[in-house]
This record gives C-alpha cells, structure tokens and sequence, in this order.
C-alpha cells in the first residue's frame, strides 16, 4: 500500500489538502502566463475582423467564459452526485467550492456579451434562446448556493444541493443547442471539432490560450474554495489540529 | 400602455359606502343622471371601458351615465371624490386592483380608505380573457389551451419537487422561485413556442412532441426525485 497511488487516494480530504496546496502555486503560474499570452495575440497581433471591427476581440473573454459557464455546472452536478451517491465527502465539498465560480463565468458571459451586443447588434440585451438560457444557467448556480446555503445541516444541504444540480442539468443541452434550434439572432458555434476553423489561426490561438487560462483560474480557485471548506468541515479532526499547529509554529 | 394597464386591471366598480337600503328605491332606481368617475384621462383604457359600459347602461335604465374624466395621482383624485360623493348609489367610479390594493401601502395620506368608504360592486374585467387581449386567433387560442394541458402537470411536478426540497427551511418560499423558475422554461418556452408557431401557420407538433416527452419525463421522474428530496428532508 506504501507509495501506491490508487483511483480514490486523492479522495481523502488530508491527501488532497496536500497535493492541492503544491499545485495552486502553479495553476496561479499557468493561469497568468496563459492569459498574458493570450490577451497578447488577441488585442495586438490576432487581425481586425471584416465586419465586426475590432468589437469582436471581447470573444476571447466571452467565448472561454461561456464555455466554462456551461462545463463548470456539469462538473458541479457530477461531483454533487458522486457525493451523494457514495457518501464521498471530498466530492460534495468540490462540488460546491465550483458553484460561485461558475456562477462568475456565467456572469461574465452575460456581461461581456451585452458589451459586444450593444456595438453589434445595437442593444445590451434581447430575449434570444441563447441569451435567455444562459441567464437561466445563472439562476441554477444561484438556486443551488441559496438551497445549500440555506439548510445548516451539512450533510442535509449537500444531498438537496446534488438532487437540485442533476435536475438542473437537464438545461445544459437546451442551452447549448438553443442556438441550433431555435435559430435566432445569437450566431451558432464557429468552432468545430470536425470542421477546419473558420477563422483566422491567430484569433483561434488567442481563444484556446483563454479558453486553457479559465480552466487554470477554474482550477486553483475550486482548490483554494475545497482547501477551506476541509479545514472548515474537519476541523475536529487530529490532521488539521497537527496542520494548525505546524502552520501556527511557522508564523 | 394600454394592454399592460389592461391585464393588470381588475375592474372595480365601486359604489360609494353603505347604499340606502335597498327597499327605498329598489321600484325605481335609477331616479336621476349618475355620475361615472374614471379616474384616467380620456382616451386610456379605464376610459374606454367606461364609455363602452356607460353606454349600455344608460340604454338598460333609461336614465343618462355621465363618465367624469378625473385623472391624476394614479388615480386616487377621481377614487377620493366618488369616496365623498353622497352614498346614494349615484356616483360610481372604476377603479383598478393599485387603487384599492396598493395604493395604503403607497400614499402615507390617501384621502379615502377603500374598505370603509367604497363599496364593490362587480368584476368588469379579468384573467381569462388573455388570449384575446393578445389578439390571438383561435387557432392559436385552442393552442395555448392545449399546450396549458400538457404543461400545466409538468410545472405541477416541478413546483412538487421545490417545495419537498425547501422543507421547512428559512424563506422557504422565495428559495422555491429561485430554484424552480429556472426549471420551468423548457416547458414554457416549447408551450409558448407552440402558440407562436399555430399564430404563424406552421406546424406546432414538434413544439408538442417536446411538450409531450417533457411531460412524460416529469410524470416518471419527478416523484422519485421529490420522493428522495423529502427522504433528505426528513432524515
């Protein structure tokens, strides 16, 4: 057993505090250089767009953001079950450090689409399906924090909060194909998996280098959340006494 | 303007206070001309609405209905005067639902109090005439009600689940809006999609297959998630 990794090591929470606490340092390095990099080629060197002028470049904040915003839930909700499913308790705390990051990405979304919207199509906000969709996306992430934050019972707000999110995922897909079906003024999908892209290599560099800086960002950030809410949650136990005491001694 | 003021709008038609006994002019009301108060300018919704009525009564009683236009305050000038009018069942005034309903909570001195100084008389105007208000045709109207039959369960199920979930809880009932008004557009948007598509001519099955599995979705799992959100409820 020594020194063998194996699939749940990770899932006890004096494990994960550790390992955690060695990679944020430099998820915080990645997330930086990624979006330094990033902001570079698309403000500077990625080409001004044809029709949109240079208002499209929000893209490169706007895209990665909704992107995470829809990802950022599923991961929420797959958590929130496999914590309610197994009684695994790092799962459940994950779960909810996600919750008020995604609600910020779909947050940012939405704003930074209403700042692209008004240039373009001439108004900060329509009733599009997409747009819609994705402002009901932020009132699942905030019926799931006021549902969680509202019963004091852990162990009672983690299963309501899971039941919630996996009801909630339902809307994913309806988001994510609203533009496909309904076909309405939010333009459909540019990038493919299975399509050469559609635009220059410059502008799809930018977005991709956004896209892997937001899952850095989406990374340390849960941790740090993960990190307290497990000194919250264990603090009875003798590992955070032992880590109280030590940290204590170092400062 | 106008439709929204309309859809608001529960008609009152109050009488001033405390009528004579009816047996003094039962044989013989109306004696005289009564005055109408609407409350709103001239050519708005009240207004046209007054006219049309007053008309057709003054035709039923044989005596002139004259509409008083007395606007201002939202309506509250035209609501005080019909409340110091004599309580003789000669001044009528309609009124909306914010006149007799929100206006106290509103005005730190409203000059009339609407339980003791009117008197109800009748609903003019109310919910179920929405469809038409909207001016659909009745196609489309035959639409909604259908579609209102197929999504009605599923909101039903939904508002189940939300209220198992928030049990007992601390505000209980504003986390129920938050958590099940985002679960309740599917429905929404394909049963008003419906509507939309029978009021431009197309087909309105696809909008009613997706209604349909939607129901059928919620039928078969909503119970058994309301069933475990009661279990971690009550646990």
């Amino acid at each position: 057993m020594e020194g063998r990794l194996r699939l749940f090591t990770f899932a006890s929470p004096p494990r994960f505090y550790a390992l955690t606490g060695v990679l944020i340092p430099w998820l915080w390095i990645v997330c930086l250089a990624l979006t330094a990099v990033g902001l570079y080629i698309g403000f500077f060197v990625a080409p001004t767009d044809a029709t949109q002028g240079e208002s499209y470049r929000v893209i490169f904040i706007h895209v990665p953001a909704a992107w995470m915003s829809m990802l950022l839930y599923l991961v929420m909700a797959f958590w929130a079950a496999i914590g309610w499913a197994f009684n695994a308790r790092l799962a459940s705390m994950v779960a909810r450090a996600i919750a008020p990051t995604g609600a910020m990405f779909t947050f940012l979304a939405l704003w930074t689409g209403a700042f692209w919207g008004k240039p373009t199509w001439g108004t900060w906000w329509v009733w599009d399906a997409r747009l819609t969709s994705e402002l009901i996306l932020l009132f699942l992430y905030l019926g799931y924090l006021a549902l969680v934050n509202a019963i004091d019972d852990t162990r009672r707000a983690d299963q309501a909060g899971a039941l919630l999110a996996v009801v909630g995922a339902v809307n994913i897909p309806i988001i994510y194909f609203s533009v496909k079906w309904w076909n309405t003024l939010h333009q459909g999908a540019t990038i493919s998996m299975t399509a050469a892209p559609k635009m220059a290599h410059t502008m799809l560099t930018a977005m991709l280098l956004m896209t892997f800086a937001f899952w850095a960002y989406a990374f340390a950030v849960v941790f740090m959340r993960t990190r307290a809410i497990v000194i919250e949650r264990e603090q009875q136990t003798e590992w955070v006494s032992a880590l109280v005491r030590t940290q204590g001694s170092k400062s | 303007m106008a439709l929204k003021a309309n859809l608001g709008r529960v008609m009152l038609l109050a009488a001033v206070a405390s009528l004579l006994p009816g047996a003094a002019f039962a044989q013989s009301y109306p004696v005289k001309s009564i005055r109408w108060i609407a409350p709103f300018p001239p050519g708005g919704g009240t207004d046209l609405i007054s006219r049309a009525l007053a008309q057709k009564l003054a035709d039923a009683w044989g005596q002139q209905v004259l509409v008083d236009n007395r606007p201002g305050s939202g309506g509250t000038i035209g609501l005080a005067l019909a409340a110091k009018a004599p309580a003789d069942g000669y001044t009528v005034v309609l009124g909306q639902l914010a006149n007799v309903a929100i206006a106290p909570a509103l005005y730190s001195k409203l000059p009339y109090d609407p339980v003791r100084d009117l008197a109800p008389v009748t609903l003019v105007l109310s919910a179920p005439l929405f469809g038409l208000l909207f001016d659909l045709s009745l196609v489309a109207n035959t639409t909604l009600a259908l579609s209102l039959l197929l999504g009605t369960p599923i909101l039903s199920l939904l508002g189940g689940l939300g209220a198992a979930l928030t049990l007992g809880l601390r505000s209980g009932a504003v986390l129920l809006i938050l958590i099940i008004l985002p679960l309740c557009i599917p429905a929404l948007i394909f049963g008003a999609g419906a509507v939309s598509a029978a009021e431009a001519g197309i087909s309105t099955r696809g909008h009613f297959s997706l209604l349909g599995a939607l129901l059928i979705g919620a039928v078969l799992l909503a119970p058994l998630a309301t069933g475990s959100a009661l279990r971690i409820a009550t646990e």
